[in-house]
C-alpha cells in the first residue's frame, strides 16, 4: 500500500473516501482509526485490519476442508501461538471455550528423496473458533504479531493443494495427549501413497511439464533479483542478520561469503561479551515486544509494567 | 496514573499481564512520580520506551531510568526502531533492546520482521 502525497495521508488519517476506499490490503496494523475519535468524536468510523489475501484465501481453504458452520478460522505458526490465542479469547470473553475452540495441525508428510527441499520444520497451526469471536481474535493477531506471513501462506497452500501437508489432530488445551503415532502414521502413510502416485504421474506424464516450468521460472525470476531467498539459505540469512545487528558483521558482501568470514566483535555496540547469540529474531516488531513482555513475566513474576513516553499504540495495550 | 486520550485504557493493558502504568508525557517529573512510588516500595516488572519516541520524537532521560533500574529491580526495554542502531548506542541503558526490521531492511518493503 502507498499512500504517496500528503493529501493522501492526511485523507487516510481522515478516512475520506477517495482514499480508504481504494485499500484492498496493507500493513497488518494500518487499522483506520481516525485521530479525532480519542477525543470522543461521534464521527462515522470504518476501522480496517487488513489481513493480507493469500492468508485470508488459505485461511477459507482450511474453514472448508475442516471447518464446521458457525466456526471462525485464523492461521498461527506454531500450537503455542494457536493456544495463547484461545486463552486471550476466554480471558476477553470470560467465557471458557472447551469444546467450541480447536486446533488443527498440519505439516509436511513427504519423502525427503522424492522432495528434498520441502521446509520439514514447517507447522501450520489452523485454529478454529465461534465467529462470534471473529473481532477479538483480529485484535490477538493485531497486537501480537503471531499470525503467519503471506509467504508462509503461499508456501502452506501450494503444499496443501499438491496433498504435501497433512493434518495432525492434537487437542486444544496444551498437556493433553495428543491421539499419538497411530494417526499420524495413518495420514502419514496416506501421504506417501499420494507421493508415490504423483511421482509415478510425473515419470509418465510429459503434459505436466509445462506447468512445472512455468513456476520454476517465476521461481527464478523471484529468487534472481533477491526479493525471494532459496530457503536453503535460510539459516545463513538469520546467521547474517544477527550478526549485523550487533555490529559484528559490517561488510557489503554476497550472504554466501558471510559464511567463512571472522566474525569481528570487536566493536559490537560497544558492549564487552556481546554475541549474534544474544540476538532473537521474531515475525516482526510487535511480536518481539509482546514475547518480550510474555519472558519477562515467566521470568521475573507478575508485576506491573511502565510505559513511559507516547508509544506506538500497540505497544501501550500489550504490556 | 496519567490521562491520556485514548479509548483503549487499562481494560486493554490487562488482557496481556497485571497493566500498566502509564506516563504519556515521558517528562523529568514523570520519573521524580515513579521514583517517589518505587521509594514506597512499589514494584515494577519492566519500563518500556521508545528511543526516540514514535511519533513525537522525544527521548526519555535514559541514565536516570537506567540508574533507578539498577537500584529498584526492573528491566528497562528499550525500543530502537526510530533511532536505529546505526545511529543511537542504547544498549549500555538498556537490558532488552527491542526493533522492528520491518521499516529497514528490505529496499522492496516486502519483508516483515522484529528482533
Amino acid at each position: 500500500m502507498s499512500l504517496p502525497t500528503w493529501s493522501s495521508n492526511v485523507g487516510y488519517e481522515e478516512g475520506k473516501d477517495w482514499v480508504v476506499s481504494k485499500m484492498s490490503t496493507g500493513y497488518p496494523r494500518c487499522g483506520w482509526v481516525r485521530f479525532y475519535e480519542y477525543m470522543d468524536c461521534q464521527a462515522n468510523m470504518r476501522p480496517r485490519f487488513f489481513i493480507q489475501k493469500s492468508i485470508t484465501d488459505l485461511a477459507d481453504l482450511m474453514l472448508r476442508n475442516f471447518g464446521s458452520v458457525g466456526e471462525s478460522t485464523m492461521l498461527f505458526p506454531s500450537i503455542r501461538s494457536a493456544n495463547r490465542c484461545i486463552k486471550f479469547l476466554e480471558l476477553q470473553s470470560k467465557k471458557s471455550l472447551e469444546n467450541q475452540a480447536r486446533a488443527v495441525m498440519l505439516l509436511p508428510a513427504v519423502d525427503e528423496r522424492a522432495h528434498p527441499r520441502i521446509v520439514r520444520t514447517l507447522r501450520l497451526a489452523v485454529l478454529f473458533f465461534p465467529s462470534s469471536l471473529v473481532k477479538l481474535a483480529k485484535t490477538f493477531w493485531q497486537h501480537t504479531g503471531e499470525g503467519i506471513s503471506s509467504r508462509q501462506a503461499h508456501y502452506c497452500r501450494k503444499l496443501f493443494e499438491e496433498g504435501l501437508l497433512v493434518e495432525k489432530q492434537i487437542e486444544t488445551r496444551p498437556g493433553m495427549a495428543c491421539k499419538g503415532p497411530k494417526r499420524y502414521q495413518k495420514y502419514e502413510s496416506t501421504a506417501e501413497r499420494s507421493i508415490n502416485h504423483k511421482t509415478d504421474l510425473q515419470s509418465h506424464d510429459s503434459g505436466n511439464t509445462e506447468s512445472v516450468k512455468t513456476s520454476d521460472d517465476a521461481k527464478f525470476v523471484e529468487e534472481r533479483f533477491g526479493r525471494n531467498l532459496n530457503l536453503d539459505m535460510a539459516e545463513l540469512a538469520k546467521k547474517a542478520i544477527c550478526r549485523r545487528v550487533i555490529g559484528s558483521l559490517t561488510a557489503n558482501i554476497e550472504l554466501r561469503q558471510t559464511e567463512d568470514m571472522h566474525n569481528d566483535t570487536s566493536n559490537c555496540r560497544e558492549i564487552d561479551g556481546l554475541t549474534d547469540d544474544d540476538v532473537y529474531l521474531y515475525s516482526g516488531g510487535m511480536s518481539s515486544i509482546f514475547n518480550t513482555h510474555q519472558i519477562m513475566l515467566s521470568a521475573l513474576g507478575h508485576f506491573q509494567s511502565i510505559c513511559f513516553g507516547w508509544v506506538f499504540r500497540f505497544k501501550y495495550q500489550l504490556i | 496514573m496519567n490521562r491520556f486520550p485514548y479509548l483503549d485504557t487499562l481494560k486493554v493493558l490487562e488482557k496481556f499481564g497485571p497493566g500498566c502504568l502509564f506516563y504519556g508525557h515521558g517528562l523529568e517529573t514523570d520519573l521524580d512520580d515513579l521514583e517517589m512510588r518505587l521509594k514506597n516500595g512499589h514494584k515494577f516488572l519492566t519500563l518500556f520506551c521508545e528511543v526516540p519516541s514514535n511519533p513525537l520524537l522525544k527521548t526519555p532521560n535514559l541514565q536516570r531510568i537506567r540508574k533507578l533500574a539498577n537500584t529498584y529491580g526492573f528491566a528497562v526495554v528499550i525500543d530502537e526502531t526510530i533511532g536505529n542502531y546505526l545511529n543511537v548506542h542504547t544498549l549500555e541503558y538498556a537490558d532488552i533492546l527491542v526493533s522492528s526490521l520491518t521499516k529497514i531492511f528490505s529496499g522492496d518493503g516486502n519483508v516483515m520482521g522484529g528482533w
